[in-house]
């Protein structure tokens, strides 16, 4: 039976970030919620500050 | 599913000390009695007994210090136990005894304590034999009256818990609001002065606006060197043409305000300057010491021939020879043997080592030497000029910081004097001990050199570095008393200048690597938070869907027990909907008439309909969560003979059938 998480997710495009995420809390067991955000999350910041930097230096 | 198939109750609220025993045989259990016998004590101590608490308290949340001592029955010795106990089938057909013994009632504040046992092994719920509770607040599948009524009566906020509990999509909210607060702890960035800089100069009247453009333009350096450009341009538009280049503008804008400073108050002169450094060598002692030692073990009529010595080894051959030779300096014959060439050799040897650390010698007292000249000198060049003021300039100037807003100067001034004595006393001292060292070095000659000696010059030596290292440290401490006072000068002479927030501009130019720094983070972060939002918004409308489906079923369950219990009402309950996301409010709609017009139940129900649909959605939940049981305490008000026929006649056997299939 599909749980409530996977009703979510069907109803999610697979290429979003949302997806990604609740994909993510899916797989971790709910006490480690907060751990893997909070690493997910700084990954998704600093992917996004090499990007802004990179932007930044070729302006330069 | 479990089944309850006894049950026991000793001092738990109408029952006494006497354990009172039920046993539960067939499918239903009719307990009737007059009032204020004991069925809803019965009914709450099943509750007790599955959920160690009575929701009756939770519930009337203003009035909990009313429940004080409510499960004891008031009657009771305080030595007597309280305990419900039953015995209970599982699926499998085994059956367990389970205990609940009060340990602490509830107080006024507190909350109560018990111990739970399944045969006799204390345990902390019954999952192990197949008892699941449901989610909060509603736990037990015990309806009494008050639970009855709760759907209708809670909050919209614990309505809308109470829902989703019910359809178990409360791991949805769980999901939604650990992507909500760790979007939160993604810490922002710092930027460190930079930040302070750019928040006032955005602020500032004339070119705070030009400032702004900073945060909304792609962060890059020329983009930075363009604004602050512009931001230089506007404060020097009344100090002649303003120059072209980032560079220019920055200087010629320092220029005008040190000059205009130096027209109010030379406050450059209040500042300590350079950072002195002391270069005296630490091994005095070993240097000094490793020449005695080496001139100790030189003969004086060696030294007085060495160079002669030199020149006799140099013969060529000489080093080889194994027989006697004749000396080539006095002729002697055979006056060279072997052994006396070996002998010469090792004298000059012994000689080299003494000059070596002669001259190691000489350098490390010319250096204390300049050393200690140099400390006097760099002691000089590090202090505030402030300090060789003249009385007229030292009133004149005083006057000024006097003139700052009162409170400040006081708190100020006072401490800033002291530092600066602090600063006279410290460089005083220094002076008189690297005079004292460069003293006792004119007077020492290497060749009367002795240990004595060589303790004294250690003596001064330390004394002074000593001396130095206070000087640095009081300077530090100078500087740390001054900023405040040398920033509110500023302040000050600037206001009287015209020209408030040109420093700050000046200091935000400086710092134009650290703020570029800043504003590529700060957009990394912002572009961040924009896409965990996205995200969080994308799931709240997936969630509503997911619920949008649940309540879709709920509603169609909940509608089977309602036309059971109020057929062919004009009025009817409709569905459950959510609020908006849903995830604050949930509404119950009801279906007025023939034609599709809906309310919310909550306003148009009479009493008895809600208490209906109360009872409907309880028994929805109890066939949804596929329960073994349910304990229904006065589900039908007395009063309302006509439903009561019904829930007799439709409601239980059809309830039977469908959860016992």
């Amino acid at each position: 039976m599909a749980t409530n998480v996977d009703l979510l997710l069907e109803k999610l495009r697979s290429d979003s970030l949302a997806h990604r995420l609740v994909r993510l809390l899916k797989e971790a067991p709910k006490e480690s919620w907060a751990k893997a955000l909070d690493m997910e999350l700084q990954y998704i910041y600093e992917a996004k500050l090499t990007q802004v930097q990179e932007e930044s230096d070729a302006e330069n | 599913m479990p089944k309850i198939r006894a049950l026991e109750i000793k001092g738990f609220r109408a029952y006494g000390k006497e354990v009172q025993r039920f046993e539960f045989n067939g499918l239903i259990t009719l307990f009737y009695a007059p009032n204020s016998q004991g069925k809803t004590s019965l009914a709450e101590a099943i509750e007790f007994l599955l959920t160690g608490k009575t929701i009756r308290r939770e519930m009337i949340a203003s009035a909990k210090r009313e429940f004080s001592e409510a499960l004891r029955n008031a009657h009771l010795s305080v030595d007597e136990d309280v305990l419900v106990a039953a015995e209970i089938e599982d699926a499998s057909g085994d059956v367990y005894r389970i205990d609940r013994r009060l340990i602490r009632d509830y107080s006024s504040r507190g909350s109560c304590e018990s111990e739970l046992k399944i045969n006799d092994n204390t345990t902390s719920d019954l999952t192990a034999i197949g008892v699941q509770l449901s989610e909060p607040p509603l736990e037990a599948p015990v309806l009494l009256p008050h639970t009855l009524r709760f759907v209708i009566s809670a909050s919209p906020q614990g309505r809308a818990d109470y829902f989703k509990a019910l359809l178990e999509v409360s791991d949805l909210e769980a999901i939604r609001n650990a992507l909500f607060e760790a979007k939160k702890r993604i810490a922002e960035p710092d930027g460190g002065d930079a930040v302070s800089l750019y928040m006032r100069c955005s602020s500032h009247s004339d070119y705070g606006t030009e400032i702004e453009l900073l945060k909304s333009r792609a962060p890059t350096r020329s983009t930075v060197e363009e604004i602050l450009s512009n931001a230089l341009t506007l404060i020097l538009a009344g100090h002649g043409e303003a120059p072209g280049g980032f560079d220019t503008l920055l200087d010629a804008a320092k220029k005008i305000l040190e000059q205009q400073r130096a027209t109010e108050f030379p406050i450059n002169q209040l500042q300590a300057r350079e950072q002195p450094s002391w270069g005296i060598r630490r091994e005095v002692q070993s240097v000094l010491e490793a020449y005695l030692k080496a001139k100790k073990a030189i003969d004086e009529e060696v030294a007085r021939l060495l160079r002669l010595f030199e020149e006799v080894l140099k013969i060529p051959g000489l080093s080889s020879t194994e027989e006697a030779i004749d000396c080539p300096v006095c002729e002697t014959p055979t006056a060279l043997t072997p052994e006396r060439i070996r002998s010469i050799r090792e004298k000059v040897k012994a000689n080299a080592q003494y000059a070596k650390h002669r001259n190691e010698a000489e350098q490390l007292l010319s250096d204390l030497h300049n050393a200690a000249s140099a400390a006097i000198m760099q002691a000089e060049a590090a202090l505030p000029q402030a300090m060789k003021w003249q009385e007229e300039e030292r009133s004149l100037y005083q006057k000024t910081i006097s003139e700052l807003p009162t409170d400040r100067a006081d708190s100020l001034l006072s401490p800033w004097s002291a530092a600066l004595s602090r600063l006279q006393q410290a460089q005083e001292n220094l002076q008189h001990e690297a005079g004292a060292l460069q003293e006792l070095l004119g007077d020492i000659e290497l060749d009367n050199l002795d240990e004595g000696s060589i303790k004294e010059i250690y003596k001064k030596v330390t004394q002074t570095s000593e001396a130095f290292e206070r000087l640095i440290r009081t300077i530090e401490g100078y500087r740390e008393v001054a900023g405040p006072l040398l920033g509110a000068l500023r302040q000050e002479v600037d206001h009287r200048a015209g020209m408030e927030g040109w420093q700050d501009l000046i200091d935000l130019c400086e710092k134009r690597e650290d703020l570029l720094t800043w504003l590529i983070e700060t957009t990394a972060y912002r572009e961040t938070q924009n896409e965990i939002e996205k995200a969080i918004q994308e799931i709240d409308l997936a969630k509503a869907q997911v619920l949008d489906d649940k309540f879709y079923e709920l509603s169609g369950e909940i509608l089977r027990w309602w036309n059971l219990l109020r057929p062919d009402e004009p009025t009817s309950f409709h569905s459950v909907q959510r609020g908006g996301t849903g995830r604050r409010y949930v509404d119950l709609k009801a279906a007025l008439g023939s034609e599709s017009v809906f309310r919310d139940a909550v306003a148009v129900f009479s009493d008895s309909q809600l208490n209906a649909l109360g009872l409907a959605a309880f028994l929805a939940r109890t066939v949804r969560e596929e329960v073994g049981f349910v304990v229904l305490d006065d589900p039908v008000p007395a009063t309302d003979k006509e439903h009561r026929a019904y829930f007799v006649n439709m409601v239980i056997g059809n309830w039977l059938k469908v959860v016992f299939k």
